[in-house]
Order: structure tokens, then sequence, then C-alpha cells
């Protein structure tokens, strides 16, 4: 019952001339779209990056981030103690008491924005496996050392290796680069909770506290001890949880405002496919009325020209694809609004991205070529001949 | 051969009577143009035996073209009633028109409505699709169909690669290769040389004596009409004998 | 030749409506991309001569109060006062339930912000209550507050939560987004906190417009050496700063500005190509008829500007219809929809834009038209 195939791909391949514009016009949606996607799809693996299920993050009560809170490091001595955190080793615990700075630097382009200067203790990598130097070597305490993040050394001219700045009242010297999988930590400089400690004034004070067990159930059990306890003033989370709420506060809006623009854009060019559609029905009516004539069924003849009509979605798709390659992997970077400091990413596409933007091109040629295959399907068959 | 001929006739037999095959009555057809209605066809009234061959002849805008399509089922008559191979198909809605027509009617236009896309062959095979058939069946009906009308060396061949004569050929074929109960023709040898029309009027007086199919051909063309058993001539809308 | 475009354009009246209506989305958004960025940069909002100094180290460090008497000496300096964002949450997290909340010197606010409108019965009860608060009209009548009314804040940047009481209701004419914020007592905090003397920004008024660069560069000099070293910008620059934070926006809204336009130029010449192809017998006839290239040209050109032309007028209206409708129903909720307003350029752009991607789709078109050889065009079939 239904027209071979063959009739659909031939007329597309004869009659390309006169699709091209429209499938380009379609593909630019799909790569915006893409493009939407891959922003937040990177901004989710830096935020997805950060956080181990096994550790716990203690911040002040009411705090929404470590920007906002703030408590004496002899909380911290307590939190470390607790049962539950792991131990390294040489029996130390694994718990470091952090301080968090927000400075203005300027990014490679100009514009300036809030950095993340993190004052870690010792324990810190221990904390946090997945951080690895990959260029110079850790920073010694009480030397006036950093080391910086790799994605952040990309984009900030003051803060390539061997470079000295001041942070403060204190110049530092930037002695190694770490890697953190991509994760926030990747956008921030680390050096010892002293040293920053003192340069900025906040002796014996953290932002937070970061404690590491043994399993995620541990994780959750310590959460509940602190959580549970009214005298401390303090509050925990799971580690993911934290940056997952900044994930959300920092992304949705792209993703939001990015998708509503695709779909706007997608319906101006489902306008026109609908106008190459209409001319192409138009352009083969004396056929469409021969092969009705012949005895094939209206919806056959609708059918086939919808599925013209999805190939057509399906090629400005690849082209949108194709066009987007050169988007993965470029990093940028925005503000995270929760903790109100720099956060650079790399876009990221990935296959099921691609997919999603062939998905929406076939949907806006099925769209746009609707209503001209149904009209091609309910004309009289004696009106098609004549024309 | 025998797998295009059924039904009617046996070869070599000339025949004319036995049973109705289609049965016009007090047909009218008008059209809405804006605010105007043109009447084109008024009180048309009349019957073709199986194995006819019917010419309809008539100045331009007489109708004869709308008769046929109202035959066909591809357009439907204002008033009156049409009864093609036993069946009323002024009461037909479309799905029903439209496996009703595939299995009944042979439609052969003047400009020949070959499928640009497709082979001779792949043109031909187009009705056969609408069936169950295996593949090896299709292929040698539409082998057979080309063979009646001398083209089998051309099958693979695209119309834009064929003369008019031979793309109105195909069209022959592709009209016969179902086995219809009614072969229709409008004005088949309009767009033609005399050379090919001749060709494509000896194929149809071929496929009416030899096969017996019944035909109702439209043509202006009395060179045409001389070929028919039988001339209607319909002027204004109303049908002389 | 206008009565023959017209009448062209009208004949198939879908395809026309299709190319109008596809233009006119992509203007459409082209418009509320201009709108964002425009609203972003909202230099209406900020005064000429007011200039804001603060720590340069980030917005997250305070300013010494011993730096208030030092900054009074600057010379043009005409008013200074102090402000801290005290952020809290208010009833919940959730978008319509923030608003600016600052701790400021109700003495010397009016002085910077001259443009505050409030009685003077209500500025001295303010000034005479420290657990008293300010109001813009905005925000009353979005919350239904009266005077008297008290509000809670639990703190997040502050480890203290607020009560405060309803004592003034200010108007800032012509600028009702200023008017969605609270302003307390400074002194009210420093007590809870224990902590006393919290400036977060010294805000300066100067005397002209003229001397605000050497206000600029002095206050910055004047601390160059001081523990705590600051930073100063006008009014406005303080508040792009924030846009910039989000990284570069310009860029990727022009990146996105771009596509629009090209995806708007594919769906012209898309039309234009196909009508071209339906006229090349109409064309031989006119031309047989004695019309010359230009009348051709001319044609062709004239109705690919008509549909550009007609895009862009639908799409800024539109856009223009859209903003009104938000900014009525929705600034309760998201403030931010208040603010938004059709940059006064935009309708410019989108109708050059209109006209030229008409100009451009027609082109080759027109190009092919006028060089078409007569009998060529009579002999094709479209």
């Amino acid at each position: 019952m239904r027209i071979p195939l063959k009739y659909n791909v031939r007329n597309l391949i004869e009659r390309r001339g006169t699709m091209l514009l429209t499938i380009a016009s379609i593909a630019f949606v799909v790569l915006v779209y893409i493009g939407v996607l891959s922003l937040s799809a990177g901004l989710d693996r830096a935020f997805g990056e950060s956080g181990d299920p096994r550790n716990v993050i203690v911040l002040r009560d009411g705090a929404h981030s470590e920007t906002e809170s703030g408590f004496p490091m002899e909380r911290h001595r307590e939190m470390a103690a607790l049962p539950g955190v792991e131990h390294d080793a040489q029996g130390n615990p694994l718990a470091s008491g952090e301080v968090l700075i927000l400075q203005i630097l300027t990014r490679e382009n100009g514009s300036e924005t809030n950095v993340a200067l993190r004052g870690v203790e010792e324990a810190a990598f221990g904390v946090r496996p997945k951080v690895r130097i990959v260029e110079g070597r850790r920073f010694e305490p009480g030397k006036g050392e950093v080391i910086v993040g790799d994605l952040l050394a990309k984009r900030f001219p003051e803060l390539q290796m061997g470079r000295e700045i001041l942070f403060g009242r204190i110049h530092f010297r930037v002695v190694g680069l770490f890697d953190a999988g991509g994760g926030s930590f990747s956008s921030e400089v680390w050096g010892a909770v002293q040293d920053l400690g003192n340069a900025f004034q906040r002796q014996n004070y953290c932002s937070s506290s970061l404690l590491r067990t043994a399993s995620e159930q541990d994780a959750k059990a310590l959460v509940a001890r602190i959580e549970g306890d009214q005298r401390l003033n303090l509050q925990a989370q799971v580690e993911p949880e934290y940056y997952k709420s900044q994930a959300q506060a920092t992304g949705t809006q792209f993703v939001v405002l990015g998708t509503m623009l695709a779909i706007m854009m997608a319906f101006g060019a489902c306008f026109a496919a609908a106008n190459t559609m209409y001319a192409q029905v138009a352009a083969r009516s004396a056929e469409i009325g021969t092969l009705r004539a012949l005895g094939y069924p209206r919806r056959s003849v609708l059918g086939a020209f919808l599925l013209e009509a999805a190939f057509l979605g399906a090629l400005a798709g690849l082209l949108g694809v194709l066009l987007s390659l050169p988007l993965n992997g470029i990093t940028t970077g925005t503000t995270n609004f929760v903790t109100f400091s720099e956060i650079t990413f790399g876009l990221r596409t990935s296959p099921q991205i691609l997919l999603q933007g062939v998905l929406l091109a076939i949907a806006t040629g099925i769209l746009g070529g609707l209503v001209p295959a149904w009209s091609a399907a309910r004309r009289p068959i004696a009106t098609l001949l004549r024309e | 051969m025998s797998t295009i001929t059924s039904g009617a006739a046996q070869p070599g037999a000339k025949s004319e009577g036995g049973e109705t095959v289609v049965s016009v009555r007090d047909v009218r057809r008008v059209y809405r143009r804006d605010n105007f209605d043109i009447e084109v066809l008024n009180g048309i009234h009349f019957d073709v035996q199986a194995g006819d061959f019917v010419a309809l002849m008539g100045p331009s805008g007489s109708g004869k073209s709308t008769l046929l399509n109202l035959l066909a089922g591809i357009d439907r008559p204002t008033a009156g009633r049409i009864l093609v191979a036993g069946n009323d198909i002024t009461s037909f809605n479309e799905s029903q028109l439209a496996p009703w027509r595939h299995r009944h009617i042979g439609f052969i236009f003047q400009f020949y409505n070959l499928i640009p896309v497709l082979t001779a062959r792949e043109n031909v095979e187009l009705p056969l699709k609408l069936v169950k058939l295996s593949k090896e069946e299709r292929r040698r009906k539409v082998e057979t169909a080309l063979a009646v009308v001398g083209l089998q060396d051309r099958m693979d061949h695209f119309p834009r690669q064929l003369s008019g004569g031979q793309e109105q050929r195909v069209a022959i074929a592709r009209a016969v290769v179902t086995d219809p109960t009614l072969l229709l023709a409008d004005e088949p040898t309009g767009d033609l040389d005399a050379k090919s029309a001749q060709e494509v009027l000896d194929l149809l007086a071929q496929l009416n004596a030899e096969f017996g199919k019944t035909i109702v051909m439209v043509t202006h063309d009395p060179r045409a009409a001389e070929r028919a058993r039988r001339i209607l001539r319909l002027d204004k809308g109303r049908l002389e004998e | 030749m206008t009565k023959l475009t017209l009448r062209n354009l009208l004949r198939n009246k879908r395809r026309t409506f299709l190319t109008v209506g596809s233009v006119s989305i992509a203007i459409f958004l082209l418009c509320l991309l201009l709108t964002m960025l425009a609203s972003m940069q909202n230099t209406e909002a900020s005064v000429e001569n007011r200039v804001v100094v603060r720590s340069k180290i980030s917005l997250t460090f305070d300013l010494p109060e011993s730096y208030w008497e030092r900054v009074k000496t600057l010379p043009h300096v005409v008013a200074v006062t102090a402000l801290n964002w005290y952020q809290g949450v208010y009833i919940d997290d959730r978008p319509e339930h923030f608003f600016p909340r600052f701790t400021s010197d109700p003495e010397t606010i009016f002085d910077v912000f001259p443009e505050y409108q409030i009685s003077d019965a209500e500025k001295t009860t303010w000034r005479a209550e420290r657990d008293s608060f300010i109001a813009g009209q905005a925000l009353v009548d979005k919350f239904g507050w009266k005077i008297g009314d008290r509000i809670q804040v639990k703190g997040d940047i502050y480890p203290v939560n607020i009560n405060i009481v309803l004592r003034g209701i200010f108007h800032v004419p012509g600028n009702p987004s200023q008017e969605r914020q609270i302003y307390f007592h400074r002194r009210y905090l420093e007590e809870a906190m224990d902590n006393p003397g919290i400036v977060g920004t010294y805000w300066l008024l100067v005397d002209s417009p003229a001397n605000v660069p050497a206000v600029i560069t002095a206050a910055e000099a004047m601390f160059a050496n001081s523990e705590m070293q600051v930073r100063a910008e006008t009014e406005q620059a303080f508040q792009l700063s924030f846009l910039e934070m989000l990284g570069n926006v310009r860029l990727l809204f022009g990146a996105i500005g771009t596509a629009v336009i090209i995806s708007i130029f594919f769906i012209t010449a898309n039309t234009m190509a196909m009508i071209a192809r339906e006229r090349t017998t109409e064309v031989a006839v006119l031309k047989t008829l004695g019309f010359r290239a230009h009348h051709v040209i001319g044609m062709v050109l004239g109705e690919s500007v008509a549909v550009g032309l007609a895009g862009a007028a639908l799409g800024s209206l539109l856009a223009f219809g859209l903003l009104r409708m938000t900014a009525t129903k929705m600034a309760d909720s998201y403030p931010f929809f208040g603010t938004l307003k059709l940059p006064p350029g935009a309708v410019a752009l989108a109708i050059s834009t209109g006209i030229v991607v008409g100009l451009l789709s027609g082109a080759l078109p027109a190009m092919t038209a006028a060089r078409l050889r007569i009998a060529e065009g009579i002999r094709r079939v479209a």
C-alpha cells in the first residue's frame, strides 16, 4: 500500500537544489540548539565532577554557599574528630578546613570577574583524590606559594606558571597547575589555608569543613549527625547535592532561554519547510493525481510527503550537526551564581545532544510539511490532474 | 499472454453485446467558479457493452474529459448515477473508490503522466504494488505488459529518455498491467506526431480486438475516432449519437 | 511597477504569508535579544555623577568605617553615604520573594540619592527608629505592605535574622525598578552582629559629571597604600560589572543574533528562488513587451524587499506587544521583566535588517531574470 521509497528518495535527489536553502535555515536552528545544550551539558559536567558522594561539606547554618559561610577553625577541628571521618595511612583525619576568598581578576579577553581562592589544609588532596598536579608541584605552606586550576590558567594571563601575583596583602608565586577532572575546582587557585588567611586577615577562620568518609552511607550518616546537633549552628550536605543546587542555579537559565530560542527559530524554519513542501506538491500535482488515479489511497500520498519532509529535516539535522562540531570543547567561563565566583567549563557535545538536534530538525520538517502533505492527499484528483 | 486477458472475452473473438460495463443515467456536472455556475454536462445518458470501443468526440469545452473523469471515479457528478462494472460509483466515498478504481479502471492520459523519477519498468509496476504479489509475479506481469506494447528493450529507461510515442506506450502498459475491466483514454494521441499516433491507435485497436478490452476514448481527432467501433458526440454538455 | 509587485505577492497568498511569518518570527527574536542586552546595560537607571567605592579585592570584602571621613574630603565630592548588601531570605528562596535588601545610613542616604522621594514625616520616623525600614512603592504594592507592618528576614551572609518594621515608602519617578528594594539601619545589623563598622560600599555624589574621572583617580590614590585598597568606578560601570561576570554575554548574543539573521536570509532567499523559477516565462513575456532589465530587477527586488519589510514590521510589533504584556502581567513575580523595554534603536535595526536581507536574497534571482534571454524564457517549462 505504500508508495515505493525510491519515489521519495529519487525526488529528493532530483530537486535537491530547491531544498538546499530550506535545509540551511533548519540547520542553523539545529546549530543554536546544539550550542545551548552543549553549554548546559558542559556546566553540568563541571558541577557534576565537583562532588564526591563520600564527602561531606559543612557550612554555617543559613549560608547558601561557601562564599556566604564562615566559622572559627576550632569548629572544624571538632568536625574532624567526629566518628565516621576517614583517616589516612598516618592516622590523620581526612578533613580539610578551607577558607574561600573571592578576588577580582581579569580574563584574557579583558573582562573582569571574581575568582575563587581556596586556602586548604594538607589533607585536602586526600579528601579529593581526583585532583592531580599536571605541571610543577604542590605548594609548600608558609612559602607564599599557590597552585592554579588548569582551566583557569588557560583564561587568566595573571595566573600562568611561575607568575607572581598579589593576593590581599601578600605576594604569591604560582608553582604548579592542577587538574580536577573538569570540576569547579579547576577554576580555583589553591594555597595553604594559613597563608591565604593571613593575606586577607582571616586567620583561624574557615568557610567550610570538608570531611571524607568511607562510603556513601557513612557520608549520609555523618550528615544526619551534624544536622541533628542543634548546638553546632552548622549545616551539612553530601558534596554532590551541594554542587547540584549550584548547577541548577547557574545552568537552568541558559537551558530555559536557549531552548525557548531554539523552538522559536524552529517555528520560523517550519514556515520555510512548509513553503518548500507546498512548492513540491504544486510542481508534482500531475504525479500525485496519477498515483491517486491509479488507486493509491490518500494516506499513502500523505505518508510519502511526510516522509520527504522528514528526510528534508534529517538532512538539515546532519548539516547542523556538522556545523556544530567545532563547538565541542570550547572553553568559556561564567559566574556561578551561588558562590559568585568564576566557573570555567568546556562545551560538551555528546552523541545524545547531537541526536536531539537531528530530532528537532526532523520534527521541524514534518511539522512544516504536514499541511502541504495533507493538501496533496485531499485535493480532488481531477483538480490535481488539471494542473 | 493469458496472464493479461481474463474475464470478458477470449482472444480473437469479436465481442459486442454481452454484459453492460458502463451505465450512465441522467448525469449532470456543474462547476462553481467564483459566483458563476458553469454547467459542463447536462442529462448524459448512455451505455457501454463489454468489448466495446467507444470514441467520445466534441469541440473543446464540451465536457468530454469531464465525462471520462466521472467514469473513472476521479470526479463526482452533481446529479445522476453512474454504474461501472456493476458498481454504483456515485454512491462510493473516496476510500471505496480508490481500491475500486485500482481493480477496474486503466487510465491513459494525454500527457502520459509517467513518474519522471521512475524507469519504464518501475512505472508499469506501480499499480501492482497495491496488491499482494510476489516479486516474481510482479516482474512477469510487467514484462508481459511491456512486451505487448513492444518496449521490452527500453524497460530501464527513464521517461525523459523516451520519445513521446514510447512514453505513451509505457503509459498504456501501466494501464493494462492490472487487467482492468475498463480502459479510459483521454486524448491519447493529442501530444503525438502522426507516426507515433498511429502506433498508439494500432495498439489500442489490438487491445480491443485481440484481448477484448473495453475502451472509452476521448478525442477530437477524427482519424483516431475512425479506429473505434462507436462514436458518441458531445456538444455543449449534451450527447448526440 | 509597484502595483504589479503587490499583485504578484498576493497571487500566492499562502507562500507570502509563510515567508513573512518566518521572517517576522526571526525579527521578533532579534528584537527580544536586543531588549535583553539593553536592559542589562540599563544606562538609564544610573545617574551620571555618582561614584561607587569598594574593596579592590572583591565585593565580598568590607571597607573600614574610617574611610568615610577621608572620602568626604575629596575635592568635588558633595555627599557620601554607605550601603551594605544584607541579602538574607525573605519567606523562601523562590525568585518572587527576592528583592535587594540594604543596610544604609538614614542621615546621609538621601543626599546621595536625591531622586528618592519620600515624605519628611516618614523620613523622620525612619531615622528615629533603629529597627525600621523604608521600601519602594512598587515593592509595597507587590507584597501589600502597610506602614507599621513587620517583616522577618533570615540571615545567610550575615548569620543573624532581622525583624524590622515599615516606616516609610519612597518613590523613584521614571525608574520603578529602583523601587523594588528596601533600606534599613546599618546600626541595627552592627548591633545584632556585635560588630561595628560594616561598610560594603561607599557611594559618592560628585558636583558635576565632568569631575567624575578626577574623583575616581583621587579616591583610588587616597587608599593606595592603606590596609584595604579600593576600586572606584561610576555607578554605570559598577552595574555593568555584574553583566561582565556572566561571561562574554555580548559575544553570545551577537552570535545568536547572527545565526538568526542568517536563518532569515536563507528563508527569504528560498522563497525568492521559488518565485523566480515560476516566473521565467512571465519575465520573458514582459521583456517582449518592451520592459527593460532594470524594470525586471526592480520588480524582483521589490517583492523580496516587500517581504523583508513586512516581516520586520510584524516582528517588531509582536516584540513590542509581548514586552508590554509581560511588563504589566509578570513584573510582580519577576521584577526583571518590568524593566524590559524595546530599545529605541531596535526597531530601526529590525527594519533595516528586513530591507537588507530582502535585497540580498532577491539579488541573485533579480540578476538571473535581468539576463534572461526572451526565447529561453518562453521555451522553459517550470
